[in-house]
C-alpha cells in the first residue's frame, strides 16, 4: 500500500482523539460509500453512545427543515450560501457526536472565503476513493444504462442534480468531474482520511480499522469484524433483493450491483479507458491506481 | 394600498396582493395585517434557531438572501423589510410559506404540509415532503375537476360541532417546468415564482367556495421503488399522530415559540375522525392520472360525478 493513502491529512484543525462535530463521508458516487454506512450503522449499533448518523448532505428535507425555509424558492447559490448554517444547527441540536454525514459534494468555499460545509460544524472527512474505471463502469448501471461510451464526460462533468425544470430530492452538487472532486478534498482544510475502495475490499481488518480510529471510535477488532461481517457485500445485495434500497435510481436494476474491482476491463472500450486515463493520470497516480509506466493497476 | 382576505382562517390586510387568496371587502378591523417595517437582523431573545431563522416566543424571524427579512408577531403582523431588488412574486413565495406557517401556528391553527382538494364536500389533503408531488397531484384532480382549497399548506382546526375543518389557503399552485408540461399547459402564460427559477405561479382551474370544509381524509405520499407494494393502504393506530407531527409545516418553529406540547395536543385533537391512509406510488409524471383512478375507487365517484358537482 502507498503511503500517500495511510497519511491522514491532518492540517488545519487538528486531529483530536474524539471528534466533536460532523464527520464527513466524502466520495465520487459509487464508490464504496454506501457499503462504509452500512458498516458504521452496524458497529455505531453495538454502541449508541459513540455517535450517530444525519443522512445525506445534500437532502432538501434537511435543508428545509433546518433553515426553516423551502430551498424550492432559492436559487443554488442561495442554497449554498445557507448550508453552512445547516450543519452547524444540526451540530447544536445533536445529542451525540460525531455525526456521520454521507455527501457527495465536492470540498468548495463560498464567496466569502469560508467552506460550503462549515469550518465550524466540521471534525474532519473520510474521503472514499475507487478507481475511477471501475466508477464508470458502476455509475452507468446506477444511472440506468450500459451506454459506457458516455461515461468519460460523466466523470468530467461538474454537478449532481442541477436541473433547471424540476425538483429533485437532492440539492444540486458540485462535482467538479472525478479528479477535480478528489482534488477538492486534497486541497481542504479539513481533516480527511483518505481510504481506497480497493482496499477495503483487500484488506477490510486493516483498512476500515484506520477509519475508525481516525474517527475517534473506541473499537476492539473483533467489534470491528462483527461489524464488518454484517454489512458484507452478499447480504447487502440480499437484503436490497428483499426489500429495495431507498437511494437506487429508478432505472437502475439494483444498488449493490458486483462491487468488484476490475470489472470495467469487461465493459469499457480502448477508446473509453484512454479518455479516463487521459483525464485523471494526475490523480490515478497519486493514488497508484497508474505506475509511472502507465500501467493501469486493478 | 392595502388588499384585504379571508385566509387560512384569518381575516388579513396586506400591502402585497396574494395569489390565490379570496379577497374580500376592506373592513376597519382585521385579525393580521402583513406591511413593510423595520426588521431586526436578529432576536435578541432567541430560542430557537435554524440556517435562516430565529424564534421567541411570540416571534419569528426569517432571513431569506436577495428577498429580504420578514418578522411575524403574535399572530397579527408580518412585517417585511425587502432587499431593494426583490420582486412582488419573491416576497409572495416567502409571505404565502413560511411566514404564513409562523403566523398560523402562533394563532392555534395547524398548518399542515399538505395540498388540500375538496370531495363530496369534504377536504381531502395530500402531505407529504417538498418534492413528494403533492401540488402535481392537486393540479391533475383539478384537471378532472376537483375544486383547490389550497396548496401547500393546509390550515386546520377543530371547531365546536364540526371536529376539525381545512380552512381556504393559497388557491393556486407553484408548478415547476415539467409539471406544467405535463399538465398540457403553456408556461409563458404564468408568472415565475423567482425570476431565475423555471417554476410558476399557476391559477386553480377549480377553486372551493367554502371558507372551509370538514377534513376526513389525509393521504400520506410514499414513492415506491421496484419491488415495493404499489397502492392506498390506511394507517392505524400511533402512526397516525405520527404522521400528523411529522408533517406539520414549519414544526422546527415550535419550540422558539414554547408551543409544542400546544402543537402535540392540537395533532391529537385534529385526528379524532381523520381517515390516514400512505398512498405509494413511484413518482412518475405519465402514472399520475392511474393514482388518481385509485382514489376515485376509494372514493366511490365517477370523473363525471365529480366534474359535474364542480361545475
Amino acid at each position: 500500500m502507498s503511503t500517500t493513502l495511510t497519511l491522514s491529512q491532518e492540517t488545519g484543525i487538528g486531529a483530536p482523539t474524539t471528534r466533536q462535530g460532523i464527520i464527513w463521508l466524502a466520495s465520487y458516487p459509487k464508490s464504496g460509500n454506501t457499503w462504509f454506512r452500512f458498516f458504521l450503522r452496524a458497529l455505531l449499533n453495538e454502541n449508541e453512545t459513540r455517535g450517530c448518523e444525519m443522512g445525506m448532505a445534500s437532502s432538501r428535507e434537511v435543508f428545509d427543515d433546518y433553515t426553516g425555509i423551502c430551498s424550492s424558492d432559492l436559487t443554488n447559490d442561495e442554497i449554498d450560501s445557507l448550508r453552512p448554517g445547516v450543519y452547524e444547527q444540526v451540530v447544536a441540536d445533536a445529542e451525540k457526536l460525531p455525526i456521520f454525514a454521507k455527501t457527495h459534494d465536492a470540498c468548495t468555499n463560498l464567496a466569502d472565503g469560508e467552506p460550503m460545509l462549515s469550518r465550524k460544524a466540521t471534525a474532519g472527512a473520510i474521503y472514499l476513493i475507487r478507481n475511477p474505471l471501475d466508477v464508470a463502469v458502476s455509475f452507468a448501471y446506477h444511472s440506468g444504462h450500459e451506454n459506457f461510451s458516455q461515461m468519460p464526460q460523466v466523470l468530467a462533468d461538474g454537478h449532481l442534480c442541477d436541473h433547471e425544470d424540476r425538483m429533485v430530492k437532492q440539492l444540486r452538487q458540485q462535482m467538479f468531474g472525478w479528479s477535480g472532486h478528489v482534488q477538492s478534498w486534497l486541497d481542504s482544510d479539513f481533516p480527511v482520511h483518505f481510504m481506497r475502495y480497493e482496499d477495503m475490499k483487500a484488506r477490510p481488518l486493516e483498512t476500515f480499522a484506520a477509519a475508525v480510529r481516525f474517527a475517534g471510535l473506541q473499537c476492539t477488532d473483533e467489534e470491528i469484524l462483527t461489524a464488518l461481517e454484517a454489512s458484507a457485500f452478499e447480504k447487502l445485495q440480499a437484503n436490497e433483493a428483499e426489500h429495495g434500497f431507498s437511494e437506487k435510481m429508478p432505472r437502475c436494476k439494483s444498488f449493490f450491483r458486483k462491487g468488484e474491482t476490475g470489472s470495467w476491463r469487461e465493459s469499457l472500450s480502448d477508446s473509453d479507458v484512454e479518455r479516463i486515463v487521459d483525464d485523471h493520470q494526475e490523480i490515478m497516480r497519486k493514488f497508484d491506481y497508474l505506475t509511472d509506466s502507465n500501467k493501469i493497476v486493478f | 394600498m392595502m388588499h384585504h382576505y379571508q385566509l387560512c382562517g384569518l381575516s388579513i390586510r396586506s400591502e402585497w396582493e396574494l395569489a390565490g387568496a379570496i379577497a374580500v371587502p376592506a373592513t376597519t378591523g382585521s385579525q393580521a395585517v402583513i406591511k413593510r417595517g423595520d426588521v431586526p437582523k436578529s432576536l435578541p431573545n432567541a430560542v430557537g434557531r435554524g440556517g435562516a431563522f430565529e424564534s421567541a416566543p411570540g416571534r419569528l424571524l426569517l432571513k431569506v438572501p436577495n428577498v429580504g427579512r420578514f418578522l411575524v408577531r403574535d399572530g397579527c403582523e408580518i412585517l417585511v423589510a425587502p432587499e431593494p431588488t426583490a420582486q412582488a412574486s419573491e416576497i409572495r413565495a416567502f409571505l404565502m410559506g413560511s411566514a404564513f406557517a409562523a403566523l398560523l401556528h402562533q394563532n392555534g391553527i395547524l398548518p399542515l404540509h399538505a395540498s388540500t382538494v375538496e370531495v363530496d364536500g369534504e377536504a381531502v389533503a395530500f402531505v407529504g415532503q417538498s418534492g413528494a408531488g403533492k401540488s402535481t397531484l392537486a393540479s391533475f384532480l383539478g384537471q378532472r375537476g376537483y375544486p383547490l382549497l389550497g396548496d401547500d399548506v393546509c390550515p386546520i382546526r377543530v371547531m365546536p360541532g364540526l371536529g376539525p375543518v381545512a380552512f381556504q389557503g393559497f388557491m393556486r399552485f407553484k408548478l415547476w417546468e415539467n409539471s406544467v408540461q405535463a399538465l398540457g399547459k403553456d408556461s409563458a402564460e404564468y408568472s415565475r415564482v423567482r425570476p431565475t427559477l423555471q417554476k410558476y405561479e399557476v391559477p386553480a382551474e377549480h377553486r372551493c367556495t367554502q371558507p372551509y370544509l370538514p377534513l376526513r381524509r389525509i393521504y400520506v405520499l410514499h414513492e415506491t421503488r421496484d419491488g415495493q407494494t404499489e397502492g392506498i393502504e390506511e394507517v392505524k393506530g400511533v402512526a397516525r399522530l405520527a404522521g400528523l407531527v411529522h408533517y406539520t409545516f414549519r414544526s422546527r418553529y415550535l419550540a422558539g415559540f414554547g408551543l409544542q406540547a400546544d402543537h402535540f395536543r392540537m395533532c391529537s385533537e385534529v385526528l379524532g375522525p381523520v381517515q390516514v391512509f400512505e398512498l405509494s406510488r413511484p413518482w412518475k409524471l405519465k402514472r399520475t392520472p392511474e393514482i388518481i383512478d385509485w382514489l376515485e375507487d376509494q372514493w366511490g365517484v365517477s370523473t363525471m360525478s365529480a366534474a359535474s358537482s364542480a361545475a
